[in-house]
């Protein structure tokens, strides 16, 4: 093969494609070369110069991490002569480095202190005063830096350039007198900063939540999907004693959030500390919530709903497991006997979900994350995605940037990708269908009227580039389907633009964008007013919103899992008003939302550090989430707290297990079909392609 | 006004020489002040306008405009480049004639209007005076110039780089002719290739090689890169030949991007060279109306396009990738090679870096063809090099000579020996990247593999002669700090290594040096050569490691027996009044800037070693030579 290269790293020949570097042919091989500089994911820059080797041909030593293989190649790597100019850099290294090692976060989980260990000098030679500088400096509320512990790796610099696109930080300064600064005035206000802190290989670079809080060393590691939106990066919950949550860290997975982590994800672990979680349950007496057991409260609970009956209405939640929303539902339509069952309480046109899960249903959202990337040519429609999703921005960034691929970005306002893109449409908000037909129409040759804002050039400009590629990507916001008037027409736009582009045999992938981190899943479980699971047609019910609009009239009792209506962005008011008019409010959740303050039973459920379970994420690919911290006082799991009300109300609620649910709703929703927690794996399984 | 307008044919290119031809020729004196920036700083502009004045009171005519008036006996004045003897300006040549004065001041213009220039007398106490009481009439008898060859400085200091014609009578932007209209680009690269033109920036790269490599590359838009940001100290080759011949640079440039096929070029110039900008700029916008620079160069297909970017001061953007993140608008930094600029250069393009030197070489290589350059030089470092000879020789100044000129010829026949009278000791070549040659080189010949072999560099190609007055550990420490302090910082070796050498390299001149200091220094120097990043670090140590390899015995004088075999480090100074010598008259005392010394009139003063801070002074002004060191 013209394009592999096979050369010889310690007496061991390996094969590698054309281009690749000399350290990673030697990780193929299972040899270690130290790095600080190096990362995987950032462009080589030879700064640190630790990963240096011997390759036969060039008389001096090459830097592994730079140099690229070539055919024939002789790399020499544990020799004494190797292994002494690893000695000799990390003497370089330390020549600075203060060996604070007892008070640094990082110690423990250091690789300066660990190469040192394994590959470094005993002492130093150099005696004189080391650098100095004011510690630590805060860049933001979130990232403090101690100037004295960095080596200038500069891998926090390349990230926020090369991937985030945000260089809110920078060299200050030349030669010796290098530090990394902010600009002045100018916090370290990126969205992605800590990732910088994962990065650092020292500990430079620290978060103000996590310093001083645990030793890495008595942190419990738990493999979890970031609950925070629709993309499900996987992260580790690192916890102290099974009890406090100390941080989260990005887990690798290069089909979904690769190495990172925006910081809305990272530095959200405050509510699962909450010193106010609801320890037990609480039962309104007297016009007061007061403290209950648990089966006085969901006694309580179960009267007042089983009274409403059919006017009775449950909404669960984007952001509780499949199983949760599944038990809830069957709960909801076997127990409670009412349709009204919802995942949200937003308004939505009408005829619109109906559409939705018809398409959901037939598959016309197949799109994969990782597919972004591979498309020539990607379309977005409705969603500011830097901060709806933010991982699919560095997506967008990568494949627009690195790759040079076009982005056709639609939104109505001038959202961070906008200067990414080519073209970007800025429709009026309102006439999303007719935008949406009118790009259609310009992609399949039709003639059309310029109505909804947008410069007929830059529609025109639009569909060239998607019929000029091979392979597109169509990203569209859920709420642009849903929420916007003729919603429904939306979605047949997109259908017409997906079949003119197929026409032309142009590949195309279409992503649903939802915000929750589990609003595909809880659509595909059957918390759909009209829908069972799998969407399967059922009798109607009222959505979330009109359960709302008619409480007090049509509806006189609601059970809500894990929403705060009370405290809705838009309508809080009109909700208010609402929760208060019903005769029986029960409300599940982990604190006292303002929500639970006008219920008449609440009962204290796990967050999702507590939780076992499975997310389905905006590409439905399905994750698992496991528990990290022991549940507080005595809170239940959302499913544990359905079933035992289930089995109070004499219902068949026989799950002794969480899988055991997974595996009834994989024998129900054909698209689950075989998903165990072991066909999940660490990394998820990807659902978008099974019919 | 542009002296040339929109030439659309190499027939109108032929036809603008002839015409200025026939003007030089037509009986007229030239009064060529030099407008080199040492000449300039010296007063050169003040004697411009006394020999203006001088003219004009004799009611000699003067020519304004070359072509416009030529009469006989009309003399035409004007700033011509550096002719490189700096050291004697402000220097006035008068053509042709080709007498040449020195050390011209306004008082002189008088006398050189009323005798040479209205009698054709020479003023004899203007003229060059060697050590014998010798003097030299003519710029070619001068020692100095007699054993020069002039390629690349030839026409510097001859021609005015303010008028474009002056370049093109000496055949100047045929080249470019020749190449448009009568060769492919590989017959250009080709030719360069034959030639044997090396980089001279220092790295001494096969040009021809380079060029070929970026020509190869397919890529719809490429660069032409000079990189003018010549920061060694001491040396000013391409400084010269910028203020001097800037429509050389500017033809060697779009020779490279019409072999490349590039048609856009940067002048990367460091922006302490204000007069060069300036000429650069003039002769640009001179090029640019005569079309042969823009689009359709000379009505060919061919079109290119240079813009000067100036530099902000840093040494470590002469490193061509640290240079092209500069233009890019990036902070100066080298990044790791490969990809070379010739695959992934300026705006991730294919790019030629060269520097000033090798692209003026390239118009004469294209015209008078690889052969005629390689009769120049020796069989691998073929052409001429411009050195900048400076230190302790009698002759200062900028030299051109053959490739492969023995270090002997340049020192003792150009330079004319040692100016203090004391031996020879070393030279240091290549500026901080070098290293030192000592008296066991005088036959070494300088060209790029000798100077490899023997721990140096042609570098740049500063030349600094020292004489046995001169501490090498203090030369090493000097350079340390120098690139210490031009460090970008990127790579660890190079920041933190030259950081830790300087220091120990000021221990031992501070008299603290231990002998683990000389072990530790050489194998941080050897690590930091070895494993740094870019160029600047990997020859940082160079001037540390050959010194040590000559001159070990003066580091060991240092830490062992605590002295300063040349005497130079004051902290082996000390100075003591020999008391028989002494006559009292108190003027060291008065001297003394922090009173250490103390005495009776008429009796011999003593100095308190405590408070001395070894300034010398006391030394330097005795009359009866009672200060001992």
């Amino acid at each position: 093969m013209p394009d592999e290269v096979t050369l010889t790293i310690d007496g061991k020949q390996i094969t590698v494609p054309k281009g690749t570097l000399v350290i990673e042919a030697a990780k193929k091989l299972g040899i270690d070369i130290p790095v600080f500089c190096y990362h995987t994911k950032l462009e080589p820059v030879g700064a640190c110069r630790q990963c240096l080797v011997k390759i036969e041909g060039f008389p001096k030593p090459q830097v592994s991490c730079s140099t690229q293989v070539a055919e024939g190649m002789v790399v020499h790597v544990n020799t004494p002569e190797v292994k002494q100019m690893w000695e000799s850099m990390l003497e370089f290294l330390l020549i600075n480095h203060p060996l604070d090692c007892p008070v640094c976060d990082r110690g423990g989980e250091c690789p300066l202190q660990d190469n040192t260990f394994k590959y470094g000098p005993p002492d130093s030679r150099f005696e004189h005063e080391k650098r100095h500088f004011e510690k630590p400096v805060p860049l933001s509320s979130l990232v403090l830096l101690d100037r004295e512990r960095c080596i200038l790796c500069f891998r926090c610099v390349r990230f926020q350039r090369e991937i985030a696109d945000q260089p809110d930080i920078y060299v200050a300064n030349r030669g010796y007198g290098d530090y990394i600064d902010i600009f002045p005035g100018k916090p370290f206000e990126s969205n992605f900063s800590g990732n910088t802190i994962e990065l650092c290989p020292v500990g430079a670079l620290l978060s103000s939540l996590f310093r001083f809080r645990a030793r890495p060393w008595e942190i419990t590691k738990t493999e979890s999907i970031c609950p925070n939106c629709g993309v499900g990066c996987n992260i580790t919950i690192d916890d102290r004693r099974r009890r406090y949550v100390v941080r989260f860290l990005a887990r690798i997975n290069d089909e979904v959030n690769e190495h990172w982590l925006c910081d809305r994800g990272r530095f959200n672990s405050h509510t699962i500390n909450d010193p106010d979680r609801l320890v037990k349950p609480l039962v309104r007496k007297n016009g007061e919530l007061q403290e209950a057991t648990w089966e006085e409260a969901l006694t309580v609970a179960l009267e007042g709903m089983r009274a409403a009956g059919s006017h009775a209405g449950g909404i669960g939640s984007p952001a509780r497991t499949n199983e949760a929303n599944y038990l809830f539902q069957k709960f909801m339509r076997q127990v409670i006997g009412t349709n009204n069952v919802d995942y949200t309480f937003e308004k939505r046109t009408d005829g619109s979900t109906g559409a939705l899960a018809s398409a959901i249903a037939s598959v016309f959202f197949n799109g994969r994350i990782s597919d972004i990337a591979e498309s020539d040519a990607i379309l977005c429609l409705g969603s500011d995605i830097s901060y709806d999703l933010p991982l699919l921005d560095l997506w967008i960034k990568k494949a627009v940037r690195k790759l040079g691929k076009n982005l056709v970005f639609a939104y109505p306002l001038k959202a961070e990708l906008a200067k990414y893109a080519r073209p970007f449409l800025s429709y009026h908000y309102g006439q999303e269908a007719e935008f949406t037909r009118e790009l259609a129409s310009a992609v399949s040759g039709t003639s059309w009227q310029p109505l909804a804002g947008v410069r007929m050039e830059d529609i025109d400009l639009a569909s060239e580039v998607l019929k000029s590629a091979n392979y597109v990507t169509v990203m569209v916001a859920k709420s642009m389907i849903e929420s916007a008037e003729n919603g429904r027409d939306v979605l047949k736009s997109l259908q017409w633009i997906a079949d003119s582009l197929k026409s032309r045999n142009v590949r195309v992938q279409v992503m649903l964008l939802v915000q929750g981190a589990n609003t595909f899943g809880a659509m595909d479980v059957g918390l759909l007013p009209g829908y069972l699971p799998g969407y399967k047609p059922a009798d109607k019910g009222l959505t979330g919103w009109e359960m709302l609009e008619k409480a007090g009239s049509d509806i006189s009792a609601l059970w809500i899992m894990g929403q705060n209506p009370a405290r809705d962005l838009f309508h809080t008011e009109a909700f208010t008003a609402a929760l208060q008019k019903l005769d029986m409010l029960v409300v599940q959740d982990h604190i006292l939302t303002e929500t639970a303050r006008y219920a008449h039973v609440v009962l204290p459920s796990s967050t999702f550090a507590e939780t076992e379970g499975t997310f389905t994420n905006t590409e439905r690919r399905i994750q698992r989430i496991n528990p990290a911290i022991r549940r507080v006082g005595n809170s239940k799991a959302d499913t544990d707290i359905i079933i035992e009300a289930a089995s109070l109300a004499g219902a068949d609620f026989n799950y002794s297990k969480v899988e055991e649910i997974l595996t009834e709703i994989s024998n129900t929703v054909p698209q689950y079909q075989g998903v165990t927690f072991d066909a999940i794996g660490p990394f998820g399984r990807y659902l978008g392609d099974l019919k | 006004m542009t002296p040339v307008t929109k030439l659309s044919s190499p027939q109108e290119l032929a036809e603008v020489k002839q015409k200025t031809l026939s003007a030089l020729e037509t009986g007229c004196t030239r009064v060529l002040v030099c407008g080199g920036t040492g000449c300039m700083a010296n007063g050169a502009p003040a004697v411009m306008e006394a020999l203006q004045k001088a003219l004009d009171e004799r009611n000699v005519p003067v020519r304004v405009d070359l072509v416009d008036d030529s009469k006989e006996g009309t003399v035409r004045l004007g700033y011509s480049g550096c002719p490189g003897f700096c050291q004697v300006g402000p220097i006035v040549r008068i053509l042709p004639s080709d007498y040449f004065y020195i050390k011209v001041t306004p008082e002189d213009a008088a006398e050189i209007v009323e005798k040479t220039v209205q009698k054709g007398e020479v003023v004899d106490r203007l003229l060059f005076t060697d050590n014998d009481g010798k003097t030299y009439a003519k710029r070619n008898e001068l020692p100095f110039y007699r054993d020069q060859v002039n390629v690349v400085l030839a026409d510097s200091g001859i021609i005015e780089p303010g008028d474009i014609r002056d370049y093109i009578a000496k055949d100047g932007y045929k080249a470019i002719a020749e190449a448009l209209f009568g060769m492919t680009s590989e017959a250009v690269i080709a030719e360069v290739t034959q030639s044997g033109l090396r980089g001279r920036g220092g790295g001494g790269f096969p040009t021809g090689v380079k060029w070929g490599f970026t020509q190869r590359v397919q890529s719809p838009k490429k660069y032409v890169v000079c990189n003018a940001d010549e920061g060694d100290p001491g040396a000013f080759m391409d400084e010269s030949i910028m203020e001097g011949n800037p429509h050389a640079l500017l033809e060697g440039m779009v020779i490279a991007g019409y072999a490349i096929g590039a048609d856009e070029g940067y002048i990367y110039v460091r922006a302490e060279y204000p007069l060069a900008i300036t000429r650069l700029r003039t002769a640009i916008a001179q090029a640019e109306a005569a079309n042969l620079l823009g689009d359709n160069i000379l009505g060919s297909p061919f079109s290119f396009h240079i813009h000067i970017k100036e530099g902000a001061g840093a040494f470590v953007c002469g490193e061509e990738t640290a240079l092209i993140s500069s233009i890019e608008g990036k902070r100066g930094m080298p990044r790791p090679k490969p990809p070379f600029p010739a695959n992934s250069g300026l705006w991730g393009k294919p790019t030629v870096v060269n520097n000033v030197e090798t692209f003026a070489n390239v118009p004469k290589i294209i015209l008078n063809g690889a052969e005629w350059f390689r009769s120049f030089g020796v069989e691998k470092s073929t052409g001429t090099k411009v050195f900048a000879l400076t230190g302790a020789v009698v002759n200062t100044g900028l030299i051109e000579v053959p490739m492969g000129t023995t270090l002997g010829d340049v020192v003792f026949k150009i330079g004319g020996g040692i100016r203090t009278g004391k031996g020879f000791k070393a030279v240091q070549i290549g500026g901080p990247s070098g290293g030192c040659l000592t008296t066991e080189h005088i036959d070494l010949p300088l060209d790029y593999d000798s100077l490899k072999a023997a721990g140096a560099m042609v570098g740049s190609g500063g030349l600094v002669v020292m004489d046995e007055d001169t501490c090498m550990v203090e030369v090493a420490r000097y350079f340390m700090q120098f690139t210490q302090k031009e460090s970008c910082g990127k790579c660890v070796l190079c920041r933190e290594g030259t950081k830790q050498m300087l220091a120990l390299l000021e221990k031992i001149v501070g008299g603290e040096g231990t002998l683990e200091d000389i072990e530790l220094l050489e194998e941080l120097a050897v690590a930091v050569r070895d494993g740094s990043l870019c160029g600047l670090g990997k020859t940082a140590p160079n001037p540390v490691l050959s010194t040590l390899k000559y001159f070990r015995d003066e580091y060991l004088a240092h830490v062992v027996d605590k002295k300063c075999p040349a005497g130079e480090c004051k902290a082996f100074k000390g100075y003591r009044i020999i008391e028989e010598k002494c006559k009292g008259c108190s003027l060291c005392a008065r001297k003394c800037p922090v009173g250490a010394i103390s005495g009776e009139p008429k009796q011999p003063y003593t100095i308190d070693q405590e408070t001395c801070i070894k300034c010398g002074v006391c030394f330097d002004v005795c009359r009866f030579g009672a200060v001992e060191k």
